[in-house]
C-alpha cells in the first residue's frame, strides 16, 4: 500500500501540463461555470465510483435490487444526480437516488454523499454509517482521513478524488485498482490522518 | 555433348548440391517474401486489434474519470510497440483527451475530433477506432495508427535469414561432399586402380578391397567374382593350351592358319622340330612354305590350297620336305576353309571364296616307311608265289631231263662223241635245277633242315672259301661278337646266304677293298622304322660291311626282288639276294641294307636267338658212294607219267620190284595185291594227297616205309616239321643216284609211326 501511495505522489509533480490540456479541451473548470457544472461532474464521478467499487452480496436484498445513491442533508446536485443515473445501470443494477436526513434514514443506501457543510455538522453521523457497506463520499481533502472513504479534491482546476482504503475495507467494500490508479491520494491503514 | 560428362563425380555432386542449395535459397526467400506480402496487412490488423483490446481495458477508468494524465500514461506504454505510430483517446463527446505519438514531430497531426469508427487503411497506416467501455457503457473512443513496416526493412530482415540459411547450406554441402568423397569416390577410384593394375600385370589373382555393403560394395563383389571367373577361365585356357602344345609335340603336329588374300601363313606348335632345324619355312607365308616342299609336290599343294579356298574343299595331302643330307620327311597336311569364328557345316552353300584356311600338319615319315615296307613285302610275297609255281613245274621237267640224261650217259659208250653232248645236257639241267632251287628258297618254299648253329663258327669255317672266292685284292675281316647266342637255321642254306653276300660285295669292289663280317647279340624292343616287321625279342645280328661303290636309293628299293640285277646280262641271275631274303625271312629273321652311293654297303641280318632251344646232336651227312641196290617191292605213285616212268626205270635198274600207279585211287588195289615194302609218292596230286594215301596204306600194311617226293613244298608238307622232311622227303629234281640212295636209306631205317592226320587233306 505504501508503494501505491508513492507512485501517485510522484505523479503529482507535473500536474500543470495536464491542467493546461484539460482546461483547453474539457472545460471542467469550477471557476468558470456555476455550481451545477461542478456537481454535474461530481454526479458523473459518483456514478463512476459505483462501477469500480464492489459491495458484498449482503448489501443487496436480491440480485436485481437497485443500487441506491443517497445525499445526506442538503442536496447540492439539485436534480443533476437523477438525470445522470436515469436509465443507466451499474454492475447490472438500476440506480435509485434518495434524499436522506440522518443515519437512520441512510440505512439501505449504497452510496452516501455529504457536502462539506454537512460533514462539519454531522460528524457524529459517520460512525453510525460505518459497518453498513455504504460508500461514504465527501468533499474536503480531510474527509478521507476523518471517517470518510472517498473525498473529492480540487487539484488546480480539476476535480480529483482521494481514497481511504482502511475505511472502505472496514465497510466491507473493495475498490478496483483501476480506480485507485486514478486517485490523487490513497490512504492506507498505516497513514491514518496524514495525507 | 553433355556438360560435365567427363568431370569427376564429386564435381558433378558439388554442382548438383550447389544448384539444389541455390534453388532452396531462392525458394525460401521467395516464400518468405510472398508470405510476408500476403500476410503483412492481416497480421497488422490482428496485432492492432489485440493491442486495442488491451488498451481499451486499461484506459477505460481514465476515460471514465476524464483523467487525461492517466490516459496519456496508459498510451505511453505503446512505446514498447514500435509499429504503433500514434494513438489517441477521445471522451464521450468526441473530444481529444490524450494523445501519443511515437515520433513527437507527428503529434500535431492527430485530429482533435475522433475519426469515424471501425478499421480502415490509409496508405502505410491502418487506423482503428474502437469504443472504450466501462461496465458495458461507452466512456470514449480509442484510436490507433498502425504503421505497416517498410518493405525494404522486411527484405533486409529476410536477407539476413537467407544469408544464414545460405551459410548453413554451404556447410552442409561441404559435409555432404566430404562424405561423398569418402563413401563413393574413394572406393570407386580404388576399384579403378585395381582394374588398371590387373590389366597391366595380367595377374587375375588380385582382388579389390571392399569398403562396405553399399552399391560400390556390390560393384566390388561383382568385379571380384568377374575376376575369379576370368582367373578360372585363364587357368583353363592355359591348361588347355599347354595340353594342346604337349599333344602337338608328342605327335609332331603343328596347326596352321592361312589368310588366303594376303598369303600369310602362321604356324603354332614346334614347327622347327617338324620341318627340321634347317628346313623350316623362312617366314610366315604360303610362299615360304611352298619353298621348303619338294618341288615335285608343289603343284599339287598349290592346287589343293586353291581348291580349298574356292570350293570349300578339304585339304588332304602328303608332302615331302627334303632336309639336310637329302633326307626326305613326309608331312601330312590336312585342313579346310574356315568361316569367321567357326568351321563351316558341310552342306551349306557358301558365297564366294573362303578367306581363311586352317588345319594341321603332321610328320608321317615313319608311317610312310611302314607303308613302303608293307608294299615291298606284299610284292615279294606275290613274286615268291609266282616263282614257286614256276619252279614246281620246272622241277618235274628237270628231274626227267636229268634222269634220262644220266641214264643215257650210262648207256652211251665211253668213246662215243655223243657222250660229251649228253654231259652238256646234264650240266645245263643241273644249272636249271640250281635256279629253281634258288627260286624256291626265295619263295620260302624250300624244305629246310634247321639246326642250332653258332654263326661265329660258321663264318670262320667259310673263311678259306671266301678268301678264294673274293680274290687277293679284297681283305676279309671277321669281328666275332663275344658269347654269341646260337641261332636255328639250315646251315647249308645260310652258307649260301653268306656266299651270296660276299659275291655281291666282290662285284661292288672291282678295284679292291674290304669286306667285314661282324656278329653281335641285340635285344630288339620294337618301334624302329627300318626294322618294321621284326617281332620284339633277342636277335643275333650278322653284319656284312663292304667298302664298295654303294647302292643308290632306287636300287635299294628293289634289291631283294628276284631277277633284279644291275650286272651286265649273263653275269648275274638276279636271284642271289632274293634267295638271301627268302632264307632269312623263312628263318624268322630280317635282312636290311644301309647304303648310299660312294659310301659302301652294309647288310644286316637279324636272326632270332635260339639260346633257349634244346641242343641237338648234329646229323652226320650221308656218305657219297655207288647207288645202293635192293630187292624189295616199291609202290610208285606219281601223276606225271614221264617222272613216273623215270622212277620205275631207275628203281628197276637197282633191282627193286616196282609197281606204279598214276593216282592214289589206282594205288590202293595194287598195294593189296603186292607185298609192298616202300611207298614212293608224290605229295600233291589231283584227287588226294600222297600223305592221305600213306596214312591209309600204313593201316593195311604194317611196317610200310614211305618216301615223299615233291618239287613243290606245299604248306602242308612244310608244316609237318623238320624230322619228316629230312628223313622221308625227296626234293625234286633229284638225280637217279639220289633217288636210289634215299630209297635205300628209307628202307634201312626203322619203321616210324606216321603223323596223326588232323584234317582232311586236299
Amino acid at each position: 500500500m505504501a508503494l501505491l501511495t508513492t507512485a501517485f505522489r510522484r505523479r503529482g509533480r507535473w500536474p500543470w501540463l495536464v491542467l493546461i490540456l484539460l482546461s483547453a479541451t474539457l472545460g471542467f473548470r469550477p471557476s468558470q461555470g456555476p455550481q451545477p457544472l461542478e456537481y454535474r461532474v461530481k454526479a458523473a464521478y459518483l456514478l463512476n465510483f459505483t462501477r469500480y467499487v464492489e459491495w458484498p452480496a449482503s448489501a443487496f436484498d436480491t440480485p436485481e435490487a437497485p443500487l441506491v445513491l443517497c445525499t445526506l442533508g442538503a442536496n447540492p446536485f439539485g436534480d443533476e444526480l437523477e438525470r445522470t443515473v436515469a436509465g443507466r445501470t451499474s454492475q447490472g443494477r438500476s440506480m435509485v437516488v434518495r434524499q436522506v436526513d440522518g443515519a437512520t434514514t441512510a440505512r439501505g443506501c449504497h452510496v452516501v454523499f455529504l457536502t462539506y457543510e454537512e460533514w462539519r455538522r454531522r460528524r457524529d453521523v459517520l460512525p453510525a454509517l460505518s459497518g453498513r457497506s455504504a460508500l461514504i463520499v465527501g468533499e474536503t481533502p480531510e474527509f478521507a482521513t476523518d471517517g470518510g472513504m472517498i473525498s473529492f479534491v480540487t487539484v488546480g482546476q480539476t476535480i480529483r478524488f482521494a481514497v481511504n482504503l482502511s475505511a472502505t475495507e472496514a465497510g466491507g467494500l473493495r475498490v478496483s485498482s483501476r480506480m485507485l490508479a486514478l486517485a490523487v491520494t490513497v490512504y492506507g491503514h498505516d497513514v491514518r490522518g496524514t495525507p | 555433348v553433355t556438360p560435365f560428362r567427363d568431370s569427376p563425380i564429386r564435381h558433378k555432386a558439388a554442382l548438383l548440391i550447389g544448384v539444389a542449395g541455390v534453388i532452396a535459397l531462392v525458394v525460401t526467400a521467395a516464400s518468405l517474401i510472398l508470405y510476408d506480402l500476403a500476410t503483412v496487412r492481416p497480421r497488422g490488423r490482428r496485432d492492432l486489434q489485440a493491442q486495442a483490446d488491451l488498451l481499451r481495458v486499461n484506459t477505460a477508468a481514465a476515460l471514465a474519470f476524464n483523467d487525461s494524465t492517466a490516459a496519456r500514461e496508459n498510451l505511453a506504454t505503446l512505446r514498447a510497440r514500435p509499429e504503433i505510430g500514434a494513438a489517441a483517446l477521445y471522451d464521450r463527446t468526441g473530444r481529444l483527451l490524450a494523445a501519443y505519438a511515437r515520433n513527437p514531430a507527428s503529434n500535431r497531426s492527430i485530429p482533435a475530433r475522433a475519426p469515424t469508427r471501425g478499421v480502415r487503411e490509409d496508405g502505410a497506416h491502418i487506423v482503428l477506432r474502437e469504443p472504450v467501455k466501462a461496465d458495458g457503457e461507452n466512456v470514449g473512443d480509442l484510436v490507433l495508427w498502425y504503421t505497416l513496416p517498410r518493405l525494404s526493412t522486411r527484405l533486409s530482415q529476410y536477407g539476413l535469414v537467407v544469408a544464414l540459411v545460405g551459410v548453413a547450406l554451404v556447410t552442409v554441402s561441404a559435409l555432404l561432399l566430404w562424405l561423398l568423397r569418402v563413401q563413393l569416390s574413394r572406393p570407386l577410384l580404388t576399384l579403378a586402380d585395381t582394374a588398371r593394375a590387373i590389366t597391366e600385370r595380367r595377374d587375375y589373382g588380385v582382388r579389390a578391397a571392399k569398403h562396405g555393403h553399399d552399391e560400390v560394395g556390390q560393384l566390388t563383389d561383382a568385379f571380384n567374382s568377374m575376376l575369379a571367373a576370368i582367373e578360372a577361365r585363364d587357368a583353363a585356357l592355359q591348361q588347355s593350351a599347354a595340353q594342346l602344345r604337349e599333344a602337338m609335340q608328342a605327335t609332331k603336329m603343328c596347326s596352321w592358319h592361312l589368310d588366303v588374300a594376303s598369303g600369310s601363313m602362321r604356324w603354332q606348335g614346334d614347327e622347327g622340330r617338324l620341318f627340321g632345324p634347317d628346313s623350316a619355312p623362312k617366314g610366315a607365308s604360303l610362299d615360304a612354305f611352298i619353298e621348303v616342299v619338294h618341288p615335285a609336290d608343289r603343284p599339287e599343294l598349290e592346287r589343293a590350297i586353291q581348291r580349298a579356298a574356292e570350293a570349300w574343299a578339304k585339304v588332304e595331302l602328303d608332302l615331302r620336305v627334303v632336309g639336310p643330307g637329302e633326307r626326305v620327311r613326309w608331312l601330312a597336311l590336312q585342313g579346310r576353309a574356315a568361316e569367321n569364328g567357326s568351321a563351316p557345316d558341310s552342306g551349306i552353300a557358301h558365297k564366294g571364296p573362303a578367306t581363311r584356311l586352317v588345319g594341321l600338319i603332321q610328320d608321317v615319315t615313319d608311317r610312310h616307311h611302314l607303308e613302303e615296307q608293307l608294299l615291298q613285302s606284299q610284292k615279294m610275297e606275290a613274286i615268291g608265289r609266282l616263282a614257286g609255281g614256276i619252279a614246281h613245274d620246272f622241277n618235274n621237267l628237270l628231274t626227267v631231263i636229268l634222269g634220262y640224261a644220266s641214264l643215257a650217259l650210262d648207256a652211251i659208250p665211253a668213246d662215243s662223241g655223243a657222250r660229251e653232248d649228253m654231259r652238256e645236257i646234264e650240266n645245263a639241267g643241273v644249272q636249271a635245277a640250281t635256279l629253281t632251287a634258288q627260286l624256291l628258297a626265295y619263295a620260302r618254299r624250300q624244305i629246310i633242315a634247321p639246326r642250332l648253329v653258332d654263326l661265329n663258327t660258321m663264318v670262320n669255317n667259310l673263311r678259306p672259301m671266301l678268301t678264294r672266292l673274293l680274290g687277293e685284292h679284297i681283305t676279309v675281316g671277321i669281328q666275332p661278337g663275344a658269347k654269341l647266342w646260337p641261332v636255328k637255321v639250315d646251315p647249308g642254306q645260310f652258307e649260301q646266304v653268306v656266299l651270296n653276300l660276299s659275291v655281291n660285295a666282290r662285284d661292288a669292289m672291282p678295284t679292291g677293298g674290304s669286306l667285314t663280317f661282324e656278329t653281335s647279340n641285340t635285344s630288339y624292343l620294337g618301334g624302329e622304322a627300318h626294322l618294321a616287321g621284326l617281332a620284339p625279342g633277342d636277335y643275333v645280328v650278322l653284319v656284312a660291311r663292304d667298302t664298295g661303290q654303294g647302292i643308290d636309293q632306287e636300287t635299294r628299293a628293289r634289291l631283294f626282288e628276284p631277277f633284279f640285277t644291275t650286272k651286265p646280262q649273263g653275269e648275274g641271275t638276279g636271284l642271289g639276294l632274293a634267295m638271301c631274303y627268302g632264307i632269312v625271312t623263312q628263318a624268322g629273321g630280317l635282312i636290311t641294307v644301309d647304303s648310299a652311293p660312294g659310301e659302301g654297303a652294309t647288310f644286316s641280318i637279324y636272326l632270332p636267338s635260339a639260346a633257349n632251344a634244346p641242343s641237338e646232336v648234329p646229323e652226320s651227312s650221308p656218305a657219297p658212294g655207288p647207288a645202293p641196290r635192293g630187292g624189295e617191292t616199291i609202290l610208285v605213285v606219281e601223276d606225271d607219267p614221264t617222272l613216273r616212268a623215270l622212277a620205275i626205270r631207275v628203281l628197276e635198274s637197282c633191282g627193286y620190284a616196282v609197281v606204279a600207279a598214276a593216282s592214289p585211287r589206282e594205288a590202293l588195289p595194287l598195294a593189296a595185291q603186292h607185298q609192298v615194302d616202300l611207298l614212293l609218292t608224290d605229295v600233291v596230286m589231283p584227287e588226294r594227297s600222297g600223305r592221305d594215301l600213306a596214312l591209309e596204306l600204313r593201316d593195311e600194311v604194317p611196317g610200310l616205309r614211305v618216301l615223299y617226293m615233291s618239287g613243290y613244298t606245299s604248306d602242308e608238307v612244310v608244316a609237318r616239321g623238320v624230322h619228316e622232311a629230312s628223313a622221308d622227303f625227296l626234293q625234286k629234281p633229284f638225280s637217279p643216284s639220289t633217288l636210289a640212295r634215299r630209297v635205300r636209306e628209307t628202307l634201312n631205317s626203322a619203321p616210324r609211326p606216321g603223323p596223326t592226320p588232323t584234317s582232311a587233306p586236299t
